[in-house]
């Protein structure tokens, strides 16, 4: 409603923005005077002023938005599998750049919030397996595919919009693709209870990376590959699986079976169980 | 009369007349009772979360937790969960994305082993959905604002309409039946009046739909009229 567009009026006091209230109707209010006569003082008055109108122009911007990761850890069961987690340096310290100046913010580094998210989710889901000489059943390597947002001055709706998109890619121990999974997060936040951009976008944000969260939490466990390897690991020496939620299955091996038979009977029951679950996925 | 004297009489005219405006709001608060009783039990706990799954709006968290206030104040002898310790605890199944919209979901949420098991140390009887946001529906005037190394001024004058439009769905989740809906809306104008200095004199129209939607639930759950009254702001 505060129209700063118009007319700049020269005056003796600074300039003025001046919209809708003509100068030769209030002239004693506005008080226009000859240029020429304070050229100095006019010109001092300029700078100061237009060091005001930047100072308050910055004041309302973003600008290097760094997003604080708020992500809680999900209700969910562990599954029997242990994981590795291969964050690349890229995905560590990701930050979104933005190109066009005209743009809210310059950028938006939600790296450490996303390692976090990943950390937190993944390490619900399975046991975590730590350095490089763990070994682990599977290995999850997520990547940004992409990231958008928008503010209430480029879309004239109340509220912040962050949009995320990841790739998961999930492989088993020897490197072998088992999922390859993309995944679309997106948070909103109003303006009303906000009193910055950037608080504003460190919300959406965390909203945002709290949507993935929550579509791996609840996909994971459902995924054909994960649902194969959790019934192959679950299987104990005597051949029983010890899911509590799978239908009872086993394979018979006698009680003085060596590993290696243990080992040759659990990759022949992943095999089928894979077979299984693609099946059942495919009829769904 | 010189027109120094003028100018300001003229002023003080403006002034008087801005602030015997002042703002006004409008709330009207509509319910419908499906249960013959909505009984609670001292212990027993509510939760009040706000609907984030449309598009077109986002229920303002300030607006859950206002309400979530006036209804802890009103009725004794319930406790009230904040929203985000409960959709923290519950992580995932009450984001956004997932959160049920109907009670025959919530009951396959509730069935969930890990779930179950959580519910069960937070004694939890009632869940209610808050739905809708307060939008700015109008506005007129106009201000001329000046800045100079000196200071700054303003003049002109300006209103501002918003309204806020909010519907309350009570769940019952221990029998998984929809018990009640209250539904708020409250219009107010806000007039932003100019001389030298802005004077805005703000229509409170969100704190007044909390309120009205608030002393209802309070009603609700305490069987009988509070005496808790609406004042507009």
């Amino acid at each position: 409603m505060v129209r700063l567009l118009g007319s700049i009026m020269l005056t003796k006091r600074g300039f003025t923005f001046h919209s809708l209230i003509s100068a030769k109707l209030y002239p004693r209010f506005w008080n226009v005077i000859d240029v020429t006569k304070h050229r100095n003082q006019i010109m001092q008055n300029i700078k100061h002023s237009c060091l005001l109108v930047v100072l308050m122009l910055l004041s309302a911007c973003a600008s290097n938005v760094v997003v604080n990761g708020d992500i809680p850890k999900p209700l969910m069961q562990q599954l029997p599998l242990t994981a590795k987690l291969n964050f690349s340096e890229e995905f560590l310290n990701y930050t979104y750049v933005e190109q066009d100046k005209k743009r809210v913010i310059k950028s938006l580094d939600f790296g450490q919030a996303q390692v976090e998210l990943f950390r937190v989710v993944f390490g619900s889901a399975f046991r975590l397996s730590e350095g490089n000489t763990t070994a682990s059943d599977i290995e999850i390597t997520p990547k940004v595919l992409s990231i958008q947002y928008s503010a209430p001055r480029e879309t004239a709706l109340n509220i912040y919009e962050v949009f995320v998109k990841y790739r998961i890619t999930i492989s088993d121990a020897n490197q072998q693709k088992l999922a390859d999974w993309v995944i679309k997060g997106y948070g909103k936040t109003p303006t009303a209870f906000l009193k910055g951009a950037d608080a504003a976008f460190n919300a959406a944000t965390n909203v945002a990376l709290r949507d993935v969260g929550a579509q791996i939490s609840i996909g994971l466990p459902l995924q054909a590959s994960i649902k194969a390897l959790t019934l192959a690991k679950s299987f104990n020496r005597d051949g029983v699986s010890t899911l509590p939620t799978t239908s009872p299955t086993s394979f018979a091996l006698p009680s003085t079976a060596s590993e290696a038979e243990v080992k040759a009977a659990r990759v022949k029951a992943l095999k089928a169980a894979l077979k299984g679950a693609i099946r059942a996925e495919g009829q769904e | 009369m010189s027109l120094d004297v003028i100018a300001k009489f003229r002023s003080l005219i403006f002034m008087i007349s801005a602030i015997s405006v002042g703002a006004c709001t409008t709330v009207s608060v509509d319910h419908v009772q499906l249960a013959n009783r909505i009984d609670i039990a001292k212990g027993e706990s509510i939760v009040i979360l706000g609907r984030h799954h449309s598009a077109e709006f986002e229920t303002e968290p300030s607006l859950v937790s206002c309400v979530g206030d006036r209804v802890q104040n009103g009725a004794t002898k319930v406790s009230i969960i904040p929203e985000k310790e409960f959709t923290d605890g519950f992580y995932p199944y009450f984001e956004s994305r997932i959160a049920p919209l109907k009670i025959d979901r919530l009951k396959d949420i509730f069935s969930v082993p890990l779930v179950k098991q959580k519910l069960q140390t937070l004694d939890l009887r009632y869940m209610i959905w808050i739905e809708g946001s307060t939008e700015r529906t109008g506005s007129a005037g106009s201000m001329s604002c000046t800045i100079a190394p000196n200071g700054a001024a303003c003049f002109g004058f300006g209103t501002l309409e918003d309204t806020s439009d909010y519907e309350a769905i009570i769940w019952d989740v221990q029998n998984y039946k929809e018990v009640a809906r209250v539904s708020t809306e409250a219009i107010g104008t806000s007039y932003i009046p100019a001389f030298v200095i802005p004077l805005p004199l703000l229509a409170r129209v969100q704190a007044n739909a909390c309120q009205g939607m608030g002393t209802q639930l309070v009603e609700f759950f305490e069987g009988e009229s509070t005496g808790l009254k609406v004042r507009p702001q």
